[in-house]
């Protein structure tokens, strides 16, 4: 809903697991977040800066530790608070490599949300969703480092991103209903991708909280 | 051609130079086919039984034991048995390769998706087969090997039931951080996912416990397959590999080319860099202005013995070691804690509570050790150096840490610290004396009841006799305990424990590795009669193969580490504890000397505590394989104790089978 108050964005947004993205039959969620996560930021100030502030005092990266002021390490409560957060793993294919990755994550008891992988001639770049606290994402980032095909990992969530999610919906649509769902389809900027006999495909892409639209078809 | 040495990292597709600082307090090596060679008590590799047709090898073996792992020399000097054009079959170029790495002993057992390369060993002049009678004893006494040696240990066995039993060694393998290269054979390609004849899919079962594994689908990869195999087991922090070998790659004719690269640019570039001399002297100040700091050094620093002798000696910092550390640290020195945790001696746990600055060095921070997290070390600044990013802050965030190699960093802060040491004048007396009260107020003791020998006992006189000098491979329970309080171990790669995983069984295995990696040292097993029988199959192969191992059995006709919990906890309700016949409890059941008579080993029973310094001094001096079998009561306890999850206040000091709780 192009028209809709940034407001009901924020409280989308503020939803740690919004149902929307439960039902949604997306094929392969591609997340990239706009400016909007910027703004959430600044918003959500306080909790975040902490966070920032608290990563940079304490030595959780060995490997490039800064001289670390010594204070005993303060847990904040938005350290302990759960996150979606995302990670970009580029890995050198080899034969069995999701199983891998996925085993590594679940070995550890930590759940993955999605994955989504990208596969060139014999490089593969995996965006995976995973659900938990800082200090759980610290662990998965330094577990896959371990594996010995993959050649970087990153965390997507501390980066300003674009995120978009793309919905192919499969609609029952007898000539009765069809030109209601056609207007439908054209306030959400939606595209119809296939029309049978009583059968439309619409395909929407929006960033994430976008999917008013699911709901009111269904 | 080139220096060997150069040429070996010409051979690398990402080249080592640039990920290599030298640090202006090291002198610069020449970089080499790892960053961080393991270094070993100049023991000389044991010589094979056969005999060497080739001169070459021998030299290279002392190389092997000196600079690296992957011995550059060996790729460029050595003579293969074929010509070079001419096509062998997968299995010999897979022994050759082997060879190429400096094996000279593998513990392989024969099946049939393994038969090709028990074949081409039987043509190898330079490898040595010790047959264990279960698949299980060879990957354990692998272990042994490479416990014992430093150098990776290799066991063999077939497809299916046989990779199967190699699982318990390989998650053992990977908790304690021990070298190893399992090969398994494979079903055909083609039959590969068809349920085959003892197929399983090993490399699916295997992913979650191995450092990595592979599986070979073109014949020629099998140089570079192995080649990586052996660099990944040994650098950065050891683990096992597995490579599975499917029959019909073992059975085909290739020419190899021993010339490819090794293919792990990710790894490689990751692998820890030399610590930054500005952490070091952070560290180093944090230890001139701490009062009461403590050394608490686990399985990472073996390989560093000397340096770390070196930091005790200049600063007089007390060092408590873990489980797996215990030798890094001469046990019977002054400044020596001994060992720390659920059963480490008191005073080791009291310094780790009181301290202001805990040196964390080549440790993770395990349960057994800190009980409860929040406890742990409340009152101190805690750096950490270990070689894994993983490790760090996992279970304890530290105030300062790096990430390196232990040899490096310690290298580096004996430098600094001989640079300051007049100007720092560290003083640690009163701290020293502090513990020092606490040791003699809450020694290690035990109690003698009439002429019962108390398990610790025997280890004490074991200790005596031996001088402090045995390689001591254990089981899993109170008897590993009592050996990890008891035994003074001087230097490291002296005590085999199976201790992230506690694997029953270990023990007999583990000494056999030991005896063929280090055939000039006194072995000997401490074992339980639990742990004993689960691998009693192998004193068929110490007699065999002529291994003198010497097993000292503490046996209590009970699991002694259960029997404790459930007297402690469970209101002593024996739960399938008993190991003995209860229809004739007062018997010995079983005999284990007629197991060793079976097996055609010499065997002798004490019971008594006035026989049993005699018995043994004859079982150390009976020359080849000897059984002890050495009854105690199973009501002792091993104490200290602090239960599971509990801090260093609820030390448990009192107390065995005897008495209610």
């Amino acid at each position: 809903m192009a028209s809709a108050s940034p407001s009901s964005f924020k409280a989308a947004r503020m939803e740690q697991f919004p149902r929307c993205l439960r039902r949604t039959p997306a094929i392969l969620p591609q997340k990239l977040n706009l400016s909007q996560s910027q703004s959430w930021r600044w918003r959500w100030n306080s909790s975040a800066c902490t966070t920032a502030a608290r990563s940079n005092n304490n030595a959780p990266h060995p490997s490039n530790s800064i001289p670390v002021p010594v204070v005993a390490p303060s847990r904040s409560a938005s350290a302990s608070r759960v996150k979606r957060h995302t990670i970009s793993v580029f890995v050198g294919d080899e034969s069995g490599i999701i199983n891998r990755i996925a085993g590594v994550i679940s070995r550890r008891g930590y759940n993955i949300e999605s994955l989504a992988v990208g596969l060139n001639k014999d490089k593969a770049l995996f965006t995976i969703v995973v659900s938990g606290t800082e200090k759980v994402l610290q662990q998965v980032v330094e577990q896959l480092n371990k594996l010995v095909h993959v050649w970087k990992v990153e965390d997507l969530s501390r980066e300003p991103q674009v995120e978009r999610e793309l919905m192919l919906v499969k609609l029952h649509a007898d000539p009765s209903t069809r030109a209601e769902i056609m207007w439908l389809v054209d306030i959400f900027r939606a595209k119809t991708v296939d029309i049978s006999e009583n059968l439309l495909t619409i395909e929407v892409t929006a960033s994430m909280r976008h999917l008013f639209l699911q709901s009111l078809l269904l | 051609m080139a220096a060997t040495h150069a040429a070996a990292a010409a051979n690398l597709t990402f080249s080592f130079k640039c990920s290599y600082h030298p640090s202006p307090f090291l002198s610069p090596k020449p970089p080499t086919n790892q960053d961080f060679p393991l270094h070993f008590p100049a023991k000389s590799n044991p010589s094979p039984l056969r005999i060497i047709s080739s001169a070459i090898s021998k030299p290279q073996s002392p190389t092997t034991t000196t600079s690296s792992i992957t011995p550059a020399g060996t790729h460029d000097t050595f003579i293969s048995r074929f010509a070079v054009d001419e096509p062998r079959k997968g299995s010999d170029v897979l022994v050759e390769a082997l060879e190429r790495e400096g094996v000279t002993t593998v513990f392989a057992y024969p099946g049939g998706a393994s038969m090709e390369i028990h074949q081409a060993l039987t043509r190898s002049t330079i490898i040595r087969n010790v047959l264990p009678r279960h698949e299980q004893g060879g990957v354990f006494a692998a272990e042994g090997y490479a416990r014992a040696s430093g150098r990776p240990g290799v066991c063999i066995a077939t497809s299916g039931p046989g990779a199967t039993n190699l699982v318990s060694g390989l998650a053992d393998a990977l908790l304690d951080s021990i070298p190893i290269v399992a090969i398994t054979g494979q079903v055909p390609r083609r039959m590969i996912g068809t349920d085959a004849f003892q197929e399983t899919p090993i490399v699916e079962v295997t992913r979650s416990i191995t450092k990595h594994n592979y599986l070979v689908l073109d014949v020629e990869d099998i140089p570079r397959v192995v080649r990586e195999a052996f660099y990944l087991a040994s650098s950065g922090r050891p683990g096992p590999v597995l490579i599975d070998i499917p029959k019909d790659i073992q059975q085909q004719l290739v020419v190899p080319n021993w010339n490819q690269p090794i293919r792990l640019p990710g790894y490689v570039a990751r692998l820890p860099k030399l610590p930054d001399e500005k952490h070091l002297e952070q560290i180093v100040r944090l230890v001139s202005e701490a009062k009461k700091p403590v050394l608490y050094v686990g399985g990472g620093c073996l390989n560093s013995s000397e340096e770390l002798r070196r930091l005790v000696e200049l600063t007089g910092i007390p060092v408590a070691s873990t489980l797996m550390g215990l030798g890094a640290y001469p046990c019977n020195d002054d400044l020596s804690l001994q060992m720390l945790g659920m059963h480490g001696t008191v005073y080791a746990n009291y310094a780790v509570d009181k301290c202001d600055l805990l040196l964390a060095f080549g440790v993770r921070f395990d349960d057994r050790v800190t009980g409860k997290l929040e406890a742990f070390a409340s009152r101190a600044k805690i750096v950490h150096i270990d070689i894994d990013a993983a490790e760090i802050g996992k279970n304890k965030q530290p105030h300062v840490s790096v990430c390196a190699d232990m040899k490096p960093a310690l290298e580096g802060m004996n430098k600094l610290l001989e640079e300051r040491g007049n100007k720092l004048k560290l003083d640690f007396s009163a701290w020293r004396q502090e513990l020092q009260e606490q040791k003699v107020k809450h020694p290690l003791t035990f109690k003698t009841f009439g002429d019962a020998i108390p398990p610790q006992y025997a280890i004490k006189v074991l200790d005596e006799l031996t001088d402090g000098n045995a390689i001591i491979s254990t089981g899993v329970g109170q008897h590993q305990m009592w050996a990890a309080q008891f035994y003074k171990y001087k230097r490291p790669r002296q005590w085999l424990t199976s201790g992230g995983l506690g694997a029953m069984g270990f023990g007999l295995p583990a000494a056999m590795g030991a005896v063929v990696a280090r055939p000039d040292a006194v072995v000997v097993d401490i074992d339980g009669d639990g742990s004993f029988i689960m691998n009693v199959q192998e004193l068929a192969t110490i007699n065999v193969e002529n291994l003198p191992v010497k097993i000292m059995l503490l046996n209590n006709q009970h699991l002694g580490m259960v029997v404790q919990w459930e007297d402690r906890f469970y209101k002593a309700n024996r739960a399938h504890t008993y190991l003995g016949n209860p229809s004739k409890e007062s018997e010995i059941f079983p005999n284990m000397l007629k197991f060793a008579e079976a097996c055609g080993i010499p065997a002798a029973r004490v019971t008594k505590k006035e026989e049993l310094r005699e018995a043994i001094q004859k079982m150390l001096d009976t020359p080849g394989p000897y059984l002890l079998d050495v009854i105690v009561p199973h009501q002792e306890h091993v104490l200290p104790m602090i239960p599971s999850g509990g801090a260093f206040s609820d030390t448990i000091n009192e107390g065995d089978g005897r008495s209610q709780f």
